[in-house]
């Protein structure tokens, strides 16, 4: 019945609409339409389509490139971030000693780091999985203490009076208890690695989309300029779908509605 | 039936400090509870029945006086004095089954141990098909009888109580009652249970604290000689009723 359903809703009438609509709008305001936007601002879509042949196989490598970076960025950035910010609440001392460094760095832009990555480990990956883990970081350890801090007292209470330690009440009662709060954060998290990616890739890589935008934009290729913007909002948009049917199966006890 | 108290108050006040307001909750608060004995304690809204209850479940620390449980100064919240709170507290993210089996599996009991006793308590309360539910598709009554198993299969020594049919209509929570007291009678334990329903009170205790509006503190304490087995039918039977009426007055008059 779940498989009906989400087949139901992927074949949804209005999205396939939209779709279409924007398909439409621009072939018709394009070169091969209307002819109101020149190719040089705006290239049509039978440019894009050609600039995939033109650029065969490495765009598969640049996909693979780019998913394997935010990946990293994602996994590792939210394990260090729910083991920091569950330290933060749990040792007052940890929290003491590691707020104001967390704190402090948490309102600068992770890209205004990019002069020191690059000093540090030129346009190796390193660099890159560093900047990317660090900005997925910072969302989540934030989020992970709040919402430890806002775990309701009477589901630890009525645990600890059914005789749970405090390692039983971290892993049964508080860390379920988090989770649903931090399916929005990272929703937000997959979209700041995507820009982080990117702008890793600018400042020096030899793969990935981002890379390749680069690339275009000094031979002046609008069209592989435009087909990257499009590969990364569907790439976004799977990572996205994905992480939410993940969290929707894992919350599946909350009631929340799934998309 | 060991006449030396199981539960023992002695000159317990809390007090409760914050930077609004200073609230003397409970004063001089005095009694004895004794082994597989049910109490209930009765007062009006606000008395601090529920500070009462959290100084013996351990979870508040007294102000001045102490508490004991087998003879021993209550330091914290522990498995020996499992609570069925007011609010909903049964564990959403957790099965029907695995909430009962929270408390033992927390005491480490093997397997087989576990599922006997979930098993158990699941026909006790009649959601034997509901196992394997989450409580979201529960009912408020339904969750009740689940957060009432969970407490009884930790295998407490006590079981402390707080209002917990106060949000439940009136055929539920009679229904309810009666489970609990047939649940009592079946095994048995000490049971504090705190209501501001006079008819819940007298249905349910061997003994009848009443309290005082704040800061609370005990104006009487009567027995409940209505015999160990209690059903619907004692609610219109006369002394019952007599009783009432006349607790009624005496509260009014408080």
């Amino acid at each position: 019945m779940k498989t009906k359903r989400l087949k139901l809703k992927l074949v949804s009438p209005l999205s396939i609409l939209s779709v279409f609509l924007t398909l439409f709008l621009w072939y018709s305001l394009s070169e091969d339409g209307l002819k109101i936007i020149s190719a040089i601002k705006f290239p049509p879509p039978t440019q894009v389509f050609e600039s995939i042949e033109f650029l065969g196989f490495k765009i598969f490598t640049d996909i693979f490139a780019t998913s394997a970076r935010v990946l990293f960025g994602l996994i590792v950035g939210t394990i260090l971030g729910c083991v920091v910010g569950a330290m933060i609440v749990f040792s007052r001392r940890t929290g003491e000693f590691l707020n104001p460094i967390i704190e402090g760095s948490r309102p600068v832009p992770v890209i205004a780091m990019i002069p020191f990555f690059l000093m540090w480990f030129g346009i190796e990956e390193p660099g890159k999985l560093f900047l990317v883990t660090i900005g997925v970081f910072m969302i989540v350890v934030v989020n992970v203490s709040e919402s430890i801090r806002n775990v309701p007292k009477l589901y630890i209470q009525a645990a600890q009076t059914l005789g749970a330690s405090t390692r039983i009440i971290r892993k049964r009662i508080i860390f379920p208890a988090i989770i649903p709060a931090l399916i929005g954060p990272l929703r937000v998290a997959v979209a700041l690695t995507f820009t982080l990616v990117v702008a890793a890739e600018f400042m020096g890589a030899q793969n990935g989309i981002g890379y390749r935008i680069l690339e275009a934009r000094r031979l002046f290729y609008p069209q592989v300029i435009l087909l990257g913007i499009i590969q990364l909002g569907i790439l976004a948009s799977i990572f996205d779908a994905v992480l939410q049917r993940t969290m929707g199966r894992i919350t599946r006890w909350s009631g929340r509605e799934s998309k | 039936m060991d006449d030396s108290p199981f539960l023992e108050f002695n000159n317990v006040s809390v007090n409760f400090n914050t930077e609004q307001m200073d609230v003397l909750a409970l004063s001089d608060f005095n009694l004895s509870v004794l082994e597989n004995e049910f109490i209930c304690i009765v007062g009006e809204s606000g008395c601090g029945k529920t500070t009462a209850l959290n100084v013996a479940a351990g979870l508040i620390q007294p102000t001045s006086g102490y508490i004991k449980f087998k003879g021993k100064e209550i330091k914290g919240p522990d498995a020996s004095r499992a609570v069925v709170f007011q609010m909903d507290a049964v564990f959403p993210w957790m099965t029907v089954q695995e909430n009962i089996a929270f408390g033992p599996k927390s005491q480490n009991k093997s397997q087989s141990e576990v599922n006997s006793l979930v098993d158990q308590y699941l026909n006790l309360i009649g959601l034997q098909e509901f196992k394997s539910a989450w409580p979201k598709n529960l009912s408020g009554g339904m969750r009740k009888r689940v957060d009432l198993a969970r407490a009884y299969a930790s295998n407490p020594s006590m079981l402390l109580m707080d209002e917990p049919f106060g949000a439940l209509d009136f055929i539920m929570k009679e229904n309810l009652q009666e489970q609990s007291r047939k649940l009592f009678n079946l095994d048995k334990k000490t049971i504090i249970f705190i209501t501001h329903d006079l008819e819940e009170a007298l249905f349910l205790g061997d003994r009848l604290v009443v309290m005082t509006s704040r800061p609370g503190t005990i104006a009487k304490i009567v027995k409940c000689d209505f015999g160990e087995e209690r059903t619907f039918a004692l609610r219109s039977q006369p002394e019952f009723i007599n009783m009432r009426v006349e607790l009624r007055k005496f509260m009014e008059s408080k």
